[in-house]
């Protein structure tokens, strides 16, 4: 099994069973749902690597892999600068400020977050 | 690294050189130092506001500040130290290193990662320019319980920000967790499975997982909290059928794991550090990286330990789950003294700032479980006990590992070597000056003097410790001070280094300093968890040969 997998398997495991055993020891509510929600999205994670693995094979998991086998695999497009993160940070950030004290700006600042999340995915391809 | 192609975007030219490159830059370096430099640029701010607390506290009666202002002081100190400093530079040097550690380009999401460090800034300078508006900054402390940071109280819009600010870094430390996570699983170079990876990213992963399991409870509680003050929300309202246990129980799923989140990441450079500067491979290198599993889960089962006195929480199962926790931080202990023994030590600065580290943790962490016992955290709750446990754990702990990982990592980072002569003499200032501080408030909590008063009569024993450490503080704040001047002259010399200063073992080692833009020009064969000391080796055999 690959460890990532193992990893999130084995600690959505965790969270159920401390969770059963919290409920037991505690009676509490509060807590049960927090670490029961815990272990359930780690599942879901764990989930979603048992779905993509299935067309995985990745490079870094071969022990004697070099560079030459994977000489001309293309694993991405890597772009040194985009001036769209920094525009959609100020965007981000005037949504959650308006929204609590002036909504026009949060309504402007949302349609500004939305053009510059285009930019970005249209940058992206 | 074959196989990527780096394309440079249609933005405006300016963007090329300059301010504006650092603005639209998606390199994983240069975000790495930007979020390096502004953790810093916190530190100090977070520091003065120690100074003043210190300076208040010098002496018993005395009212330097006003007791509001020490309240909006003791916050602002914490929420930047825990929130704006430690945290962000883990994540900054994550930034740096982690690509380079798997022998990746960059990380998965370049421009989400800029997007993380721009959102972080701007919730940083949310919180703190409350203190520009009227009423001042927030007052209810880094932790901002109800009732004290409900509206009725805290009415200002300080407290409106503090909560705004720290959402949109909630939001940025998520984002940047998705981000290591999925870089480590895919973007590794051939040959480096996950076992083979360094200490200091598996301890990244651990601390990436915590960060999206305890974060979005902060967020959750904070957004209640905010519908509570702002729009008629009584979530944490006991009169109106709400609870302000909730908001508690809610925090602290956050808070506590937040220590482990402050403190995982360190425990990775000093495991890099004793290892080189012992000559030696890491001891139990499984066991470790299981160590730091272990304490990131249990570390989920122990919020309520901080509720003892609250009479609303379970004390065995959080008492027992607490206790528990120092089994594998136990190991960890074991594992680097095991990685020391016998090993060739050479007591360089990082090394120095490394086993200051291990002193001042293992204080902390005594301490720790001392208080996770019902009994006896009843009588040091709220007590300069804590204050002292605490700063030993993330201030003698994380803080002495920042400042190895600047020496060690500086001349990969900026090319530079930092001036070892005065790197042991900043090391003995910020040592002596620690334990000077901090040391003095383990007796003071013992004698009952309470945290968060701004002020404090003149009781036997009180002033001439309170005196102390504010001396320690000072000196601290020397070694501050000389590491300052350090970097600025070694900036200004520039001495040349070799790429590989120290006789490194990982993989950020065999490339240039500063890397490329794409980070290896060529990777060597990764066969185990030390691909720079077998390339190493190879050719000390070839040359042998020859």
């Amino acid at each position: 099994m690959n460890v990532g997998l193992g990893l999130f398997l084995s600690s959505a495991s965790f969270g159920i069973a401390i969770a059963i055993a919290y409920w037991f020891s505690a009676h509490d509510d509060t807590g049960t749902w927090l670490l029961g929600m815990m272990g359930i999205a780690l599942g879901f994670a764990a989930g979603y690597m048992i779905v993509a693995e299935r067309e995985a094979r990745l490079a870094g998991d071969q022990p004697n892999g070099s560079n030459e086998e994977s000489a001309g695999e293309r694993v991405g497009t890597y772009t040194l600068r985009s001036p769209w993160p920094f525009c959609a940070a100020i965007a981000a950030a005037f949504v959650l400020i308006g929204a609590v004290y002036n909504l026009p700006v949060a309504v402007a600042a949302f349609v500004s977050l939305l053009v510059t999340l285009t930019m970005l995915i249209r940058e992206s391809r | 690294m074959s196989g990527v192609s780096t394309r440079d975007l249609p933005v405006p030219a300016l963007a090329r050189t300059g301010l504006l490159s650092w603005i639209a830059t998606t390199d994983h370096k240069r975000i790495g130092i930007m979020y390096m430099v502004t953790a810093f640029a916190f530190f100090f701010v977070a520091g003065i506001m120690a100074m003043l607390i210190r300076a208040q506290l010098a002496q018993p009666n005395q009212s330097i500040v006003t007791s509001h202002t020490y309240s909006q002081l003791f916050t602002l100190h914490g929420t930047a130290m825990i929130f704006f400093f430690v945290v962000p530079f883990a994540f900054g040097l994550a930034n740096f290193l982690v690509p380079l550690q798997i022998g990746a380009p960059d990380m998965a999401f370049p421009r989400l990662n800029a997007f993380t460090y721009w959102i972080f800034l701007l919730g940083a300078l949310t919180v703190m320019s409350g203190a520009a508006t009227n009423g001042g900054a927030a007052a209810s402390g880094w932790f901002a319980y109800v009732p004290l940071s409900g509206i009725k109280i805290s009415s200002g819009l300080g407290q409106d920000f503090w909560i705004l600010g720290i959402l949109m870094a909630s939001i940025s430390s998520i984002l940047t967790s998705i981000n290591l996570i999925t870089t480590v699983f895919i973007y590794r170079a051939p040959g480096m499975t996950m076992w083979r990876i360094p200490i200091f990213t598996w301890e990244m992963v651990a601390t990436a997982l915590l960060v999206l399991m305890a974060f979005p409870a902060l967020t959750a509680d904070l957004g209640m909290l905010l519908i509570d003050r702002r729009f008629g929300g009584h979530f944490f309202d006991p009169a109106a059928g709400g609870s302000a246990v909730l908001y508690q129980h809610l925090f602290w799923f956050f808070g506590h794991p937040e220590v482990y989140i402050m403190i995982l990441p360190y425990f990775g450079v000093v495991t890099e550090i004793v290892s080189t500067f012992s000559r030696k491979p890491v001891f139990g290198y499984v066991g470790m990286v299981l160590a730091a599993f272990a304490i990131a889960g249990l570390s989920m089962g122990v919020w309520a330990h901080h509720m003892f006195t609250t009479g609303a929480v379970s004390d065995p199962f959080f008492s027992a789950v607490s206790f528990l926790i120092a089994v594998p931080t136990g190991i960890k202990f074991f594992n680097w003294i095991g990685t020391m023994w016998r090993g060739s030590i050479s007591l360089t600065t990082p090394m120095l700032f490394a086993v200051g580290f291990l002193l001042n943790f293992l204080n902390g962490g005594i301490t720790g479980v001392m208080v996770a016992s019902p009994p006896i955290d009843f009588h040091a709750e709220d007590s300069y006990f804590l204050v002292s446990h605490f700063h030993y754990v993330i201030g003698g702990g994380s803080l002495f590992a920042i400042f190895a990982a600047l020496f060690f990592w500086f001349p990969k980072i900026f090319g530079v070597k930092l001036n070892e002569y005065w790197g042991k003499v900043c090391f003995a200032f910020e040592f002596i000056g620690f334990n000077l501080t901090f040391f003095p408030m383990y007796f003071l909590g013992v004698m009952g003097m309470p945290r968060r008063v701004y002020t404090y009569p003149n009781l036997p024993g009180w002033g001439s410790l309170n005196a102390l450490a504010t001396l320690g503080a000072a000196i601290m704040a020397v070694g501050v001070i000389i590491f300052v001047v350090n970097v600025i002259v070694s900036a200004i010399r520039r001495a040349p280094v070799p790429d590989d200063p120290w006789g490194g073992f990982t993989l950020e080692w065999a490339t240039t300093s500063p890397p490329p833009a794409h980070n290896f020009d060529r990777l060597p064969p990764i066969r185990s968890e030390r691909p720079v000391f077998d390339l190493r080796q190879s050719d000390l055999g070839s040359q042998r040969k020859r």
